[in-house]
């Protein structure tokens, strides 16, 4: 990556122009052409290095709760355990993790009962210990933004 | 339709990936049937209202360098959680600080997602880390696989 490059996704990270020509904004800025500009974006997005640019949503403020659980599972179970979560829609996050709780996920949900139903199953699965659910009680910083 | 289904409808269009193209709105305010100019005063209005956290490129942190990843769990005193929260959060390789939810068995409140390109500096991250404040206790969980990492998409359909 050259410094063109890491400048552009720094920019696009921290502070994308809504406007109806963001990317020539940004051309401009960097001292490219916009055709430039959109041509190193979508390499990146080729190669899986940029997701996307987009909304991110506060999902808390439109009727939607989220969660971080963790999962004690037997080591032999995990994999099982993990292409489960895999297929559910409302699980954002999954990764396994050194420690005595070496599953966890991120589930967003609408109601509790939705919640507390999945976790049921969980706990019903084999090879799962136990499961902890760990709310936010306090958000110091989502950022997102790494420097490149 | 109340406020409440106008914002998520307008949230299910405005929430997906923005075109890598010369006028990227445009695609959100056919969606949407209005202009492109109220399209980007609509984006601008949910950020004021805090509905949408920010707009923005996603970098997959792998992808850019970053393999070696973990969430860092602090025990330490309520009364020192604030102070502490924000110290991690002034550090550019933390992501996502937290105070969550404890257990007897799990007495950890304050968690912090940070990000390594090599174990040189990963280690030395997670004694910057370490050094940056008193507490109780530290458990270093270190991401082993990533199974699943997406983006919630509203859905569309019920429309």
């Amino acid at each position: 990556m050259d410094k063109l490059e890491k400048d552009l996704l720094n920019m696009v990270q921290n502070d994308f122009p809504l406007s109806t020509h963001p990317f020539q904004v940004i051309s401009e800025k960097l001292g490219i052409s916009e055709e430039h500009c959109i041509d190193i974006l979508k390499k990146f997005s080729d190669s899986g290095v940029l997701r996307s640019i987009r909304a991110v949503i506060n999902w808390n403020r439109i009727g939607y709760f989220t969660i971080l659980i963790g999962i004690k599972v037997d080591p032999t179970h995990i994999s099982e355990i993990a292409e489960e979560l895999q297929h559910i829609d409302e699980i954002t996050h999954n990764y396994s993790r050194a420690g005595q709780f070496n599953l966890w996920f991120t589930l967003i949900y609408k109601s509790t009962k939705e919640k507390d139903a999945l976790i049921e199953h969980l706990l019903n699965k084999q090879g799962v210990i136990d499961i902890k659910e760990f709310p936010t009680e306090k958000t110091y910083k989502i950022g997102l933004k790494l420097d490149v | 339709m109340s406020d409440f289904d106008k914002d998520i409808k307008n949230l299910s269009v405005l929430g997906q990936p923005l075109r890598l193209e010369p006028q990227p709105f445009h695609y959100f305010a056919n969606k949407l049937g209005i202009s492109v100019e109220q399209t980007i005063e609509l984006i601008k209005t949910y950020i004021d209202q805090g509905i949408i956290r920010r707009f923005a490129g996603i970098l997959k942190h792998q992808k850019a360098g970053y393999h070696f990843n973990a969430m860092v769990a602090f025990q330490i005193d309520n009364n020192e959680c604030d102070a502490a929260g924000e110290t991690l959060s002034r550090l550019s390789f933390v992501t996502h600080c937290y105070r969550r939810k404890t257990y007897p068995d799990w007495p950890y409140n304050l968690y912090a997602m940070m990000h390594a390109r090599n174990e040189d500096e990963f280690n030395q991250r997670i004694s910057e880390i370490k050094a940056a404040f008193p507490c109780i206790s530290v458990a270093v969980l270190p991401t082993l696989k990533e199974f699943k990492k997406s983006i919630f998409q509203l859905p569309t359909d019920q429309l």
